[in-house]
Parts: structure tokens; sequence; C-alpha cells
């Protein structure tokens, strides 16, 4: 995954409101099936929203792992088999 | 300024009959004979079934009244049939439901389609779809709403009516509509496979970050890693024959189909890496189960040896684990022997 994303994974796990400066990259995982894309209206205006689908929201927790030394080495001693 | 989105098809022309006589039979009926509901849409699900109590209360969320307002903004022919439904659009409160009706002609095609509100069923967007192609290619105008926001979600409903959602959840939006100015469909047919290219780089960047993962020695084996990686390689693969298909009905230059194709062939040698790092996963989940028998058979043999053979208790584990071990290679040998095939001798 782009590394970049993953803000965007940890802010989209429960659903949040999309911020301009991140629309492209929101669009990005959209296109890949990792997150949906809805709309809230706050104070009168219209504004996308998105959230992470339940394959998105396994790429995070990989991800999450990975970014962790400790539980990247619990992980891979469990699952690991050389 | 005209909006233009692709309902994906793999077939030569949109199956719009088919489509509408399914949705046809699994609508509830109201009393209105051109009117009637769809199941909700609802968790990224495409439709939640409901039982005989909910159904009734869901028939009492479009009572006439309801449907009266909502049908005034749509203004439909007395052949047209209404379609209502719920459907959850906000991410970030997922209890704040909307309303959506849709108008479909005699023909099977979608003419309007419209957003309302839950609790109080006001107009929130309306587009009117000008034409939709036997090619998927779908041309409408916002009439009320968000430019961006609400045309896309409008697209997405009429989409999600005729196109069965394989390769992604409800909800997403894998190729998205364009806005093009005085109706040039050539631009938005550039426009919309212009996201499959970007996709080709999208696909490739996230699966070869995800097969060296699963190859790399301390990386993350679990099945549901190796899960996600096999559907997304589905995924792309699926889409790489979506935009086959895109080339085929638009009549796209040579060079577009050879991208594809590129894609496809490399997205097929990452399989079958993937293929080898999943079979070597298993043979060596094996050699673990091997060597944890092992040990539980020393262990036992030497419990053994304490009653049987008090005096000798390591020779005797030792042998008997040897046995144990002759036993096993034994049946495994007999199980997967080649079986002799009679010959056949011909007579002339």
């Amino acid at each position: 995954m782009h590394y970049r994303n993953f803000d965007l994974f940890k802010k989209y796990l429960e659903g949040d409101v999309v911020d301009e400066a991140d629309k492209e990259d929101t669009y990005e995982l959209t296109s890949m099936g990792l997150a949906r894309i809805g709309f809230t209206t706050l104070d009168d205006e219209t504004r996308e929203t998105a959230m992470l689908t339940p394959l998105g929201m396994d790429i995070y927790k990989r991800e999450k792992i990975l970014r962790n030394p400790l539980k990247k080495f619990f992980y891979s001693l469990a699952n690991s088999a050389y | 300024m005209s909006w233009y989105g692709w309902i994906p098809i793999i077939t030569s022309t949109l199956l719009v009959e088919n489509v509408i006589r399914d949705i046809r039979r699994s609508s509830l009926s109201t009393e209105t004979r051109n009117e009637h509901l769809l199941l909700p849409k609802i968790n990224q699900a495409e439709l939640i079934p409901l039982s005989g109590q909910d159904k009734q209360k869901y028939n009492r969320r479009f009572d006439q009244s309801t449907r009266a307002t909502m049908r005034f903004h749509l203004n439909p022919a007395s052949t047209d049939e209404v379609y209502y439904y719920l459907r959850d659009f906000d991410d970030k409160d997922t209890t704040n439901l909307h309303r959506v009706a849709v108008i479909v002609n005699n023909d099977g095609f979608v003419k309007k389609v419209a957003l309302f509100g839950f609790s109080n069923p006001k107009l929130e967007a309306l587009a009117v779809i000008e034409n939709i192609e036997t090619t998927g290619l779908m041309n409408y105008e916002l009439i009320h709403g968000e430019p961006y926001t609400h045309a896309m979600q409008l697209f997405g409903e009429v989409r999600d009516i005729y196109h069965e959602h394989i390769y992604a959840p409800h909800g997403d939006f894998a190729l998205q509509p364009v806005e093009i100015e005085s109706n040039n469909k050539d631009e938005a047919i550039k426009k919309i496979f212009a996201q499959y290219q970007k996709k080709i780089l999208l696909y490739h960047s996230l699966i070869k970050n995800m097969i060296h993962e699963v190859g790399d020695g301390y990386g993350i084996k679990s099945a549901r890693n190796f899960e996600n990686v096999s559907a997304i390689l589905s995924s792309a693969k699926g889409e790489m024959v979506y935009a086959r298909s895109f080339i085929r009905l638009f009549n796209l230059p040579e060079n577009s189909m050879a991208s594809i194709n590129n894609s496809l062939e490399s997205l097929n040698i990452l399989t079958v890496r993937f293929n080898d790092l999943l079979l070597l996963r298993s043979l060596l989940s094996n050699t673990r189960i091997y060597i944890i028998t092992l040990v539980a058979t020393i262990y036992a043999a030497l419990q053994l040896a304490k009653i049987v053979a008090p005096s000798y208790p390591v020779i005797f584990s030792f042998v008997s684990t040897i046995v144990v071990i002759l036993l096993i290679g034994y049946h495994s040998h007999t199980t997967t022997k080649k079986r002799k095939i009679p010959k056949i001798t011909l007579e002339l």
C-alpha cells in the first residue's frame, strides 16, 4: 500500500468527512474497493464522507502491525514457518 | 455541463430487460399499481432481507402521503414505474438514512433518480437521465444538488440497478462519473478510460507490496493476509477484464488494448508468484506439524518407558520413537505409492 495513505485508513476506520486535500487519495482507495464514499449534511453544507470496506479494514490492521516492531515480531512468530 | 458514467458490462449490450424483471420480482408492492418498494440498501450490502413484520413497518415508511410528496418532484408519466427504497449514504452517522426514488420507463431504462431526506422527505438531489446506451454509457444532467457529491451518488444508484456488483462492495466507486462541457462524448470516454490506466499503477503497487510482505521471512503469513492478497488479485484482474470490454465497446485505439493486456499478463505473473508462496507456506506448515508430532512421541515414549522398562528408559523411548516413525513412514508410503497400471496388450 502507499504508506502515505496510512493516516487516511486510520481516519476512515469508523467513517469521517473527506477533507479537500485528501480527495484524490480517498478516490484512489475507493477505486480499488478499499473504501466507500457517501455524503453527510453539516450546517446545511453537503460534504463527502468515506469509510473503509472490510478489505480496507484488514489492510489497515496489517499495516498497523507492520508499523509496530513488537506486534510485528509476535505476529511473525505466530504465523511464520521459516 | 453534462455528466457521463459507465455502467460496467462484459456482455455485448446492457441486459436491461432481465435486470428490471428481477427488480420487479424482488420488490414489495404498494397500494398504487406502478409504485414499488425495493428492500433497503444498508451496511455496504446490496439488499437487506426483511421479516414479515419488518416489511409492514418498511411499507409504513413509504405511506401514500410520503410517496405523493416525492412523486411531486419527479413527475412520472402514467406508464412509468417508480421504485422507492432507503439507503445509508452517511458514513459518519450511519443511522442517518436517505430515501431514494427511481423512475423507470416502459423499456426498462431509468429516466430520473432523486434523493430525499428521511425524517422530512425534502428533495436533496435530482438527476434526469438523458440517455443510457446499450454500451452502458450513461449521460445525465444534475438538476438539483451538489455538483460532484450528489452527481456521483446518483450515478451510483443507477449503476447498482443494472450492474451486479461482483468485484467490490456496494457504495464504492470503482469508476467515477465525469463532468463534461457541451456533451462531448469522446472526451467522456477518454476520461473514463484514463481511470483504468491509473488503476494499473495503483493495483500493481498495492499487490507487489502485499506479495513482498507474505514472501518476507519475517512477514505476516496469516491465512487472512493470504486471503486479502487473493481478493485484491482477483479484483485487479476482474477490473482489467472490464477495461478490455470498455475498449472493445468504444473502439479505442490498439495501444489501449495493449496496455491492458500487458497489465493482465503482469498480474498473472504476480499470481504465479503468490501461488508459489502459498504452496511453500502449506509445505512448511506440514514440517511444523511433523516436528510437533515427533516431540510429542518422544515425550509419550519416555513416560511409557518409566513404567515398562524403568532400567533403560532412554533406550526404550528411542526405539519406540523409531518404530512409530517407521510405521508412519510405511503408512504414507503405502497410501501414496504409485498404483500399478494394468498393461493392455493389443490383439492384432
